[in-house]
């Protein structure tokens, strides 16, 4: 409601300094609920802490209440809308009714992606019919979605909630092998949530924006972020990147935004130190990367067809290596016990054995972590060669095997997506 | 529209005849199971005719060995615990057992699958492939998760995650098993503090399943007694205080050597913290001998 106002009395403003004061005390309140329940809790704890240090005690009453699901998503779509109105990339909308079902369109409600006004808004005033086309494909997303979640997400999440949670009895190459099993995790678990959104709203017509664009064979952590929860990258480059100055400005001030974007992107993640190392982590990945290769990376990211070379793999091997580096802060719940697992993989590597990973884990992970990886390569470098993989009747055979696998060897429990926690 | 429906029905006839042939041939699997987990729970399931029954989680597993305890007592043991599982599982394979006949004995280790709150759709896992078969089993999982009352209509489903394994008990007729029982090789060789235990929310459902256990076992003349093996530095048996107070209302024997200081302070006889490894398990097992005998005697 606050931001459905927000957009009108802003739209119907002329004078700019006002018009900026308004938008922000809007996007302030709009972020507030997201401020109250996401970070009360933490910044009561770490101001207590620091105080305590300070030989000073003042308690303040914790809270004790049930984060809303999704509202690091629905949050940030709604105080999009209002900068959104305020940079006049949208018109204020007028129906309240459509700007709830643009906020709370139960596809993405949950864990995104996060649309914006420009995108969605015109989808939601259009009249839709069900097409063949539609249909077909929403369906093929929803059902490669739900293989890579119940399939690899939540069956590599058995093997690797063991090893994080008792990462003490573990030797180092364990642990680093479950580092790697943990990036394929959130990889498969996020982006299946997202395949399975945006396939239940193409079958109803609505195009959402594509949320992941094969991250794992990006070729630098600068490349990663144009293809990882893609979304939000663009929200965060709108909105905070931009605003702070962006790339139009000197080196060093470009590296500082650089930083500070990613650090409101560990800090949207959660409220834990964990995920403010984690997005520092990345945001000083990619400063290394441009200070080194600089307008190369640039160009390079130009380029819409990638080409399989041998340097581009070594590339993708850094660029993964790096980025499941950073996802051990990630998953842990405290630095010190990411410090702590780290420590083990360097000083503690021991001997790698395959215990505590079932037969049905390796079974079900053979099968399908092969065909996920095919899938990605194909569609990244050789989309138009491999042709007999566009023949109809193995495009069934190959439906109907994900099917019938995903029920026998998926992980059909109540577990959640990794996402719903953010 | 129609061509999309047509597609649907053709892809769903495909996967119904899938479904049945896959049935078919897990059934016959099942059916012949010799080694390993899956021929262990079809001797409960089916064949078990023991004096003595043992059942609980991983900590009834690995702690209990039914040799000793049928030296000891001259009786027939089998110990039927299983990884990672408790009431829930323990129950539906309780009542398969009294469906066939009444041990004289049952013996139950308590351990959090018991009381705290969880996901218990887990816990139904080992016993789908029992599903068309037995009526108690059934209603069981039919409790636990509702849906299931449709798609267990799939054999993919009712055999999810357990081919492989069915397909090994077939393939190899070896066991690690003694009698129902796993035995724990290795010894603690690190430091642990004082066992922090977890914050106990109790779980309605599995009371109800511990209070039918009761009730069933009453009612079929078997004996039962609950016990809770040792713990490695624990401190307070305040976590299955609740268990407790319901062994008391319904009249159950209840040993508890959770804080036991003879066994709990002594590295040597555990693999982690809270599993007792060989050596612990027989003398834990020598130790239990004369409770078991006075429930026995009563």
């Amino acid at each position: 409601m606050v931001c459905y106002f927000g957009g009108k009395i802003i739209s119907d403003l002329s004078e700019e300094k006002r018009k900026k004061a308004i938008c922000t005390v809007f996007a302030l309140v709009g972020l507030l609920p997201l401020l109250v329940f996401k970070y009360y809790n933490f910044i009561n704890e770490s101001l207590g802490s620091l105080l305590e240090l300070a030989g000073l005690r003042f308690d303040m009453p914790g809270l004790n209440w049930a984060i809303p699901v999704g509202i690091s998503f629905f949050t940030f779509q709604s105080v999009g809308y209002v900068l959104d109105v305020y940079h006049k990339r949208v018109e204020a909308e007028k129906d309240l009714i459509d700007f709830t079902l643009f906020i709370g369109f139960f596809p993405q409600v949950l864990s995104g992606p996060i649309s914006t006004a420009k995108n969605l808004m015109p989808q939601i005033k259009d009249q839709h019919t069900f097409t063949y086309q539609a249909g077909k494909n929403g369906l093929k997303m929803l059902l490669w979605g739900m293989f890579l979640k119940l399939v690899i997400a939540d069956r590599i999440g058995l093997y690797v909630d063991t090893i994080y949670t008792n990462y003490i009895h573990y030797s180092g190459a364990i642990c680093l092998f479950a580092s790697v099993m943990y990036t394929i995790q959130i990889y498969c678990d996020f982006a299946g949530y997202s395949l399975m959104a945006i396939g239940i709203a193409k079958t109803l017509d609505f195009d959402l924006i594509n949320n992941f664009e094969r991250p794992y064979l990006a070729a630098s952590v600068t490349e990663f972020w144009k293809r990882w929860h893609i979304s939000l990258t663009k929200w965060l480059t709108t909105h905070v990147y931009i605003n702070l100055g962006g790339n139009r400005c000197s080196k060093f001030r470009q590296y500082v935004n650089i930083m500070m974007t990613f650090l409101v992107s560990g800090l949207w993640h959660g409220a834990n130190f964990t995920f403010i190392v984690w997005g520092a982590l990345h945001g000083l990945f990619q400063i290394i990367e441009k200070a080194i290769f600089g307008d190369k990376l640039k160009e390079e990211l130009k380029q819409t067809t990638a080409t399989f070379t041998l340097v581009r793999l070594v590339r993708m091997i850094v660029t993964f290596s790096l980025v499941s580096f950073a996802w051990i802060f990630f998953r842990m719940p405290t630095i010190s016990d990411a410090g702590a697992f780290i420590g083990r993989i360097i000083f503690d590597f021991g001997k790698f054995e395959l215990d505590p990973l079932e037969l049905v884990a390796i079974t079900a992970l053979g099968v399908s972590l092969p065909i996920m990886i095919l899938r990605e390569v194909r569609e990244e470098f050789f989309r138009s060669r491999i042709k007999f993989l566009d023949n109809r009747i193995v495009k069934w055979i190959f439906y109907v095997f994900l099917f019938c696998f995903m029920i026998t060897m998926g992980v059909l429990d109540s577990g959640q997506f990794i996402y719903v926690n953010f | 529209m129609k061509k999309f429906i047509a597609y649907i029905i053709l892809f769903a006839g495909i996967f119904i005849a899938i479904d049945v042939c896959y049935g078919v041939v897990c059934d016959y699997l099942h059916e012949n199971a010799k080694g390993g987990g899956i021929a262990k729970r079809k001797y409960v399931a089916c064949d078990t005719n023991e004096d003595i029954i043992l059942f609980g989680s991983s900590r009834m597993l690995h702690h209990y060995n039914p040799m000793i305890i049928e030296d000891s007592l001259g009786m027939t043991c089998f110990n039927a615990g299983e990884d990672g599982n408790g009431i829930i599982m323990s129950y539906g394979f309780m009542k398969m057992i009294l469906e066939r006949y009444s041990p004289k004995m049952i013996i139950y280790d308590i351990h959090k699958f018991d009381y705290n709150l969880s996901d218990n759709m887990q816990f139904i896992n080992l016993l789908k492939p029992f599903y068309k078969d037995h009526a108690a089993v059934r209603d069981l999982i039919e409790d636990i998760s509702p849906a299931d009352k449709y798609k267990m209509k799939s054999s993919l489903y009712r055999y999810n995650s357990l081919f492989i394994r069915v397909l090994g008990s077939v393939v190899s007729s070896s066991s690690k098993y003694q009698k129902g029982y796993l035995p724990l090789e290795n010894t603690m060789d690190y430091d642990v503090d004082v066992y922090a235990e977890e914050e106990v929310v109790l779980d309605e459902v599995k009371l109800k399943y511990l209070r039918r256990f009761i009730h069933d076992c009453k009612e079929k003349g078997v004996k039962l007694a609950f016990f809770v093996a040792p713990v490695y530095l624990s401190s307070t048996t305040s976590s299955h205080a609740a268990v407790k107070a319901l062994a008391e209302e319904e009249g159950v024997p209840f040993f508890d050597y959770y804080t036991y200081e003879k066994l709990t302070t002594d590295k040597d006889l555990f693999e982690d913290q809270i599993h007792l490894n060989y050596k612990g398990a027989d003398e834990y097992t020598r130790l239990i001998i004369p409770n078991i005998r006075e429930v026995l005697n009563k």
